[in-house]
């Protein structure tokens, strides 16, 4: 089972990765993390201030990752990791691709406390707000995305609700989900 | 010449989501909104306002509003994800400028100004400016 996490920053990819990978002991890679300590990166945006990502060099440290793990899981069955990060969605393989989303004046007040610029924490609500994510994901793995919004649920909440997704009880297609008034409409 | 330079230009933000099309006009600085229709204030359905027919009347209700500011042309920032491209702008967006330069709105630059989600790291960016 490859399952990725994915979402604007802010929506509770970490947090809610975390749970759930203990929940059902799978493996966890945080793409972040994976992109500081193998420099998956070509250099900074200085004026957004994030480390450009190879996103080919990104795709193939992951790849690696999944054939070494796959080896040396017992069986097929039990075999589960959990991709996650705003950029989890790129890679092409996954079985259910899961894209977090929040109200975005609620992730303001999420992203003002990580004291970014002004610039930053907009142009992430923007992205939110326009569902980027969610088509970006869409148009790569299509009717395997499903979404969840953690807005008003706790992390143990979302949690739940993607482990009801994994068990095909509960859909989430895409389409369902409107920040638009956001942006004024 | 001279006449050109009296023209009076404004710019149009075009926002396409999944389930929506906003249309911002703003003076050139950005300062004042002169304009702003969306998909859903234009169609009754819920499920039709994110349609190049929704799109489609929001920017010809925004041109009527331009056209009575004297305004004769438009400069475009578009914020589309999707479309058939992986980075080509939505339905809505497309359907948009049409419409515009149907209602006999001048269009000049076109700018793709998509936001790109990111906190520590980001994927590359450099798609601004290009033609959509
Ligand atoms: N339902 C929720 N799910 C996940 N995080 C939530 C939720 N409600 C509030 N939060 C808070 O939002 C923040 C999300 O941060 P994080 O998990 O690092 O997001 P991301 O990895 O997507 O950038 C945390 O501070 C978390 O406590
Ligand atoms: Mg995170």
């Amino acid at each position: 089972m490859i399952l990725i996490l994915t979402g604007t920053p802010g929506t509770g990819k970490t947090t809610i990765s975390c749970l759930l990978a203990e929940k059902l002991g799978y493996q966890l890679v945080d793409v972040n993390q994976l992109v500081d300590e193998k420099h998956l990166y070509t250099g900074l945006d200085p004026e957004k201030d994030y480390k450009i990502v190879d996103m080919e060099a990104l795709e193939e440290e992951l790849h690696k990752i999944l054939e070494e793990d796959h080896l040396g899981a017992d069986s097929d069955e039990k075999f589960g990791i959990i991709i996650e990060g705003h950029l989890s969605h790129y890679f092409p393989q996954a079985d259910l691709v899961v894209v977090l989303r929040t109200e975005p004046s609620i992730l303001k007040g999420r992203l003002q406390k990580r004291g970014w610029k002004e610039t930053k924490i907009h142009e992430n609500l923007e992205a939110e707000a326009l569902d980027i994510c969610t088509w970006e994901a869409h148009q790569i793995h299509s009717t395997k995305v499903h979404e969840i919004e953690t807005t008003n649920l706790t992390p143990e909440e979302a949690v739940n609700l993607i482990l009801e997704v994994i068990a095909g009880k509960k859909l989430f297609p895409v389409g369902e989900i409107d920040f638009s008034g956001y942006l004024g409409g | 010449m001279a006449e050109k330079s009296k023209e009076k230009w404004g710019v149009a933000n075009v926002y396409s989501s999944f389930n929506n099309t906003i249309i911002t006009i703003t003076d050139v600085t950005g300062a004042e909104t002169i304009s702003q229709w969306s998909g859903g204030k234009v169609v009754r359905a819920d499920r039709q306002e994110s349609s190049p027919f929704a799109a489609m009347e929001a920017a010809s209700r925004a041109a009527d509003d331009v056209k009575e500011k004297g305004i004769v042309g438009l400069h475009i920032k578009v914020r589309a994800p999707g479309g058939n491209g992986p980075r080509s702008p939505g339905p809505g967006a497309q359907a948009t400028i049409r419409a515009l330069a149907r209602a006999g709105i001048k269009i000049g630059k076109i700018e793709d100004v998509t936001p790109i989600p990111h906190d520590g790291t980001g994927r590359p960016g450099g798609k601004r400016g290009r033609r959509v």
